[in-house]
């Protein structure tokens, strides 16, 4: 094994691939280890045929060199040819090769001298194309030529009396490199991968390796009969070094006999160099490197093979190993997997404890399956869930299309109303300006002012009517869209974990009720109302009651209708506050009376009316809050009087109905807050310092008025 | 005689490996492990009728919260109106309304209080049945020729019966019964 793997190492420095151009290296170097192969194995005769055919070679290289048209050899290649030759020459001196000398020329050795002839032949004719044509078919066939005629020899039988036993050894290890050589040729083994040729070396067995390749010849020989390394050997270093003659081979004997070329030792070593023990050499970067030419993977076969086969049979082991742990683990982790099934199954089907098991009573005493909780659990639906919400979203928005619409009419009705109610106070102005002859109808109506402002009146109070159809119509889809909506939302509060509720058919409702009040809004009209103006004439008999009505505006105390009202006053300006909020209707002396009250709060929602005299009065009081809330309307002189409270909060939620004049009066009390939910129109509240309390549809519409 | 490869030591080791955590007999213990899985079907229904219980109150809560403000809506709107007639009330679309989805809002809340003593009722009729299954399933494990054909068609029979309720609240909208707003209204007052 050791001298394996020093053959090897020895073989694998003589690689080079890219540092000796010629083809004529490798045969000199093939000789030279010839030579001293046969030197070392005590065969005098065939040391002095082979230094004799080396002679020749030498000869033929010195000649032919000179001749080759390839590039020059370097200084240090012909140096080292000459060390070469000096060696052997030194060799020669120290053994009888003269003595042999003649007979080595008969027998055998003419064989192979006629062998080496053709191959000088062929390095020589070869020579000048080497560097131009590669090897081709043609130099094959010479190389048949060659094995034909050592075949031809050995077929004339056995060799001459000259000839010992290890002449005829030589004839048959000649024969089978020869044979081994064509088996290469004929396989085109130089195209194979070395992959494959690894591979096939390592697995193939027997005799197919010799027949398939030639180099595992070499090597089986050299491993199994190191010492019996015999010239055939040469012989065939020789023949693959011709056979791959078109790229320079450096061929080396030993490492002792000869020094390989610095170069070919850096590029030729196979990176593979665990197993050498010569430190002196430099290992090759990669293994690719060495088998970078069709040359370089030829020649280095047989040591790459070696190393491969080596490295090989090692890695193969490891991957049979790592394969073998591999489906191990795999299956140890199959049996581990199939065991905690197992147990998981036992476990779970395993019956609770009886502290666990459910009591009677129900509830809380339920097993615990924690686990399907969470995932059997049916979350909402987003769907419907999602459909119902944007239903009741789609329901609101319309709705609140609906209550713009709405408050846009109050308006237009409250502002008729304030119309109605100006064109009165003029008629009253101008009545009470005149004499009362006018007061007939007809005389009424002689007078322009009069009679336009009755028209005015009818007109308007017409508009009124014909806009409360509308109104009242808003009003009940509005109020429908808010149950739809409502219903949408509690459709979604249950539909979460409630089944069979029926979503679609709601939603197909919604739609429905959707276009319809969509359709109600775009379709406002009040030309198809039937209406019946107000005669003329009925006008003016309400202008002529309230005309013969005394006039609330000038500050005069209303007549006291109620013993009770006068008995809280008397108790009330004799100190006794105490059933002030029962007070009906308010005197100005009571009122004087009631401002004395040191109280923060001061609440008479009995009241129904205020003259401006009381409410003067009134505004004497230094409370905070002042609650009005039983009041159903609220003059101009009154509010007037009111506005100059110094308190803080106002309530007169009890007003539904404001006259521009009296916002625009109200909003110049200086108070924090004022009251006035119960107010379903009004004009815009100037003040900004002071809180204005409306109800929801005012506050929404002032709010849209304002955007 | 050729000596085993590592790998076929590998795979003789796993084998008798794997030999050894597989269960010894199945069939050994046949009736105690279909009494187990009747038992973790009961055990996981009563779960899920419990919290389909849950879900059931959850909703009713909320139902009877909605309820409330509408009630306290209607009362303020026909106080601040003076309404105290049906009549008049029927006329007032906040309060009509208010009273149509009172009504609906009911008849829900009366669906989802029988739901509630149904899966109560279930849940109970599942921990009897999980109790007798545990029994027998003592009795299995130190007797041997138990009979629980009875037992499990009994729980088979119960589970395929409460199946459908167990993953959802089933209510039928068609199948309620909605009261008419002036019945609300008088309900109301």
């Amino acid at each position: 094994m050791k001298g394996k793997t020093k053959e090897s190492d020895s073989e694998n420095r003589i690689i080079d691939t890219d540092q000796s151009p010629t083809h004529a290296e490798p045969v000199i170097h093939a000789a030279a280890r010839m030579e001293t192969t046969t030197t070392a194995n005590d065969d005098e005769s065939l040391d002095a045929e082979q230094q004799k055919a080396f002679e020749s070679i030498m000869a033929q290289i010195e000649g032919g060199g000179a001749d080759a048209d390839t590039e020059a050899p370097s200084d240090d290649f012909s140096a080292e040819l000459e060390m070469v030759v000096n060696e052997a020459a030194a060799a020669e001196a120290g053994g009888p090769m003269d003595e042999t000398g003649n007979e080595s020329d008969q027998g055998l050795d003419a064989d192979q001298q006629k062998a080496f002839e053709n191959i000088m032949t062929q390095i020589e004719g070869g020579g000048a194309d080497a560097d131009t044509e590669p090897p081709s078919d043609d130099f094959s066939a010479e190389l048949e030529m060659v094995v034909n005629e050592a075949a031809a020899a050995e077929a004339g039988g056995p060799m001459d009396g000259t000839g010992n036993e290890s002449d005829q050894g030589l004839d048959a290890d000649q024969q089978k490199a020869f044979e081994s050589i064509m088996a290469q040729i004929g396989a085109k083994a130089p195209e194979k991968p070395s992959s494959e040729i690894s591979e096939s070396d390592s697995t193939a067995v027997g005799a197919n390796e010799q027949e398939n390749h030639p180099t595992d010849v070499i090597r089986d020989q050299s491993v199994a009969e190191a010492e019996a390394q015999d010239v055939s050997d040469d012989i065939n270093l020789i023949l693959d070094a011709i056979t791959s003659s078109n790229e320079p081979v450096s061929v080396s004997a030993t490492d002792a006999d000869f020094p390989s070329p610095p170069s070919a030792l850096q590029s030729g070593e196979p990176a593979t160099s665990e197993e050498n023990p010569s430190p002196g050499y430099p290992t090759l970067p990669s293994t690719a490197d060495v088998n970078s030419g069709p040359t370089a993977i030829k020649n280095v076969r047989p040591e790459a093979e070696t190393v491969e086969k080596a490295t090989t049979s090692v890695g193969g082991t490891r991957k049979k190993a790592f394969i073998a742990l591999a489906v191990a683990i795999g299956l140890l982790a199959l049996a581990g997997y199939v065991q905690w099934r197992l147990k998981n199954d036992v476990i779970s089907k395993a019956p609770l404890s009886t502290a666990d098991m459910p009591r009677p009573d129900g509830v809380a005493a339920i097993p615990p399956p924690a686990q399907p909780n969470g995932p059997i659990t049916v979350d909402l639906p987003p769907s419907d869930h999602a459909q119902l919400k944007t239903a009741a979203e789609k329901l609101h928005r319309l709705r609140g299309t609906l209550l713009e619409k709405q408050t846009e009419i109050q308006a237009l009705r409250a502002y008729y109303q304030a119309g109605i109610d100006a064109e009165i106070a003029g008629i009253v102005e101008i009545l009470h300006k005149t004499s009362p002859s006018e007061v007939a109808f007809g005389a009424a109506m002689d007078h322009p002012l009069i009679s336009l402002g009755l028209s005015a009146i009818q007109r308007r109070d017409n508009y009124i009517t014909k806009l409360a159809n509308p109104l009242n119509d808003l009003l009940w889809s509005s109020e429908s869209l808010l149950f739809y909506a409502r219903k949408s939302e509690m459709l979604a509060l249950m539909v979460g974990k409630t089944s069979d509720l029926d979503i679609d058919g709601f939603l197909k409702q919604v739609d429905e009720i959707s276009a319809m009040h969509g359709r109600v809004l775009a379709q406002l009209d009040i030309d198809a109302v039937p209406s019946s103006p107000l005669e003329l004439e009925s006008i003016w008999q309400q202008i002529v009651k309230r005309l013969q009505e005394p006039p609330h505006r000038g500050g005069k105390a209303l007549p006291v209708r109620s013993a009770e009202d006068v008995a809280i006053w008397k108790n009330i300006c004799a100190g006794d506050f105490s059933q002030k909020h029962n007070l009906t209707e308010l005197s100005p002396e009571a009122a004087g009376c009631l401002a004395q009250w040191k109280g923060k709060d001061l609440f008479l929602n009995a009241l129904t009316q205020l003259p401006a005299d009381a409410a003067r009065q009134l505004a004497a009081w230094e409370g905070d809050w002042l609650g009005l809330n039983g009041l159903k309307e609220l003059s101009a002189d009154a509010a007037m009087q009111l506005s100059r409270w110094k308190g803080k909060k106002l309530s007169l939620n009890g007003l539904s109905r404001l006259s521009p004049r009296v916002v625009a009066i109200l909003s110049e009390w200086q108070g924090d807050q004022i009251e006035l939910v119960n107010v379903k129109q009004m004009a815009h509240w100037e003040n900004p310092n002071t809180r204005l309390f409306l109800s929801e549809d005012l506050h929404r519409g002032q709010n849209t008025t304002r955007k | 005689m050729k000596r085993p490869t590592i790998i076929q030591r590998a795979l003789l080791l796993t084998v008798v490996l794997a030999l050894t955590v597989l269960p010894v007999s199945a069939t050994a213990k046949a009736i105690g492990d279909q009494l187990r899985r009747t038992m973790a079907e009961i055990s996981l229904l009563n779960s899920q009728m419990a919290q389909r219980k849950t879900d059931a109150a959850q909703t009713r809560d909320a139902l009877a919260a909605r309820l409330e403000e509408l009630k306290t809506e209607a009362r303020k709107t026909s106080q601040e109106q003076g309404i105290k007639l049906a009549a008049k009330a029927l006329k007032n679309p906040r309060i009509y309304y208010d009273l149509m989805l009172m009504a609906e809002i009911q008849a829900y809340i009366d669906r989802y209080t029988q739901k509630i003593s149904y899966y109560r009722i279930a849940c109970d009729r599942l921990s009897y049945l999980y109790q007798q299954a545990d029994d027998d399933l003592k009795l299995v494990d130190s007797l041997s020729g138990m009979k629980i054909d009875a037992l499990i068609a009994q729980a088979e029979k119960i589970l395929d019966g409460y199946l459908a309720d167990a993953q959802t609240i089933t209510i039928q909208p068609h199948s309620l019964k909605v009261d008419a707003p002036q019945n609300m209204w008088e309900a109301l007052e």
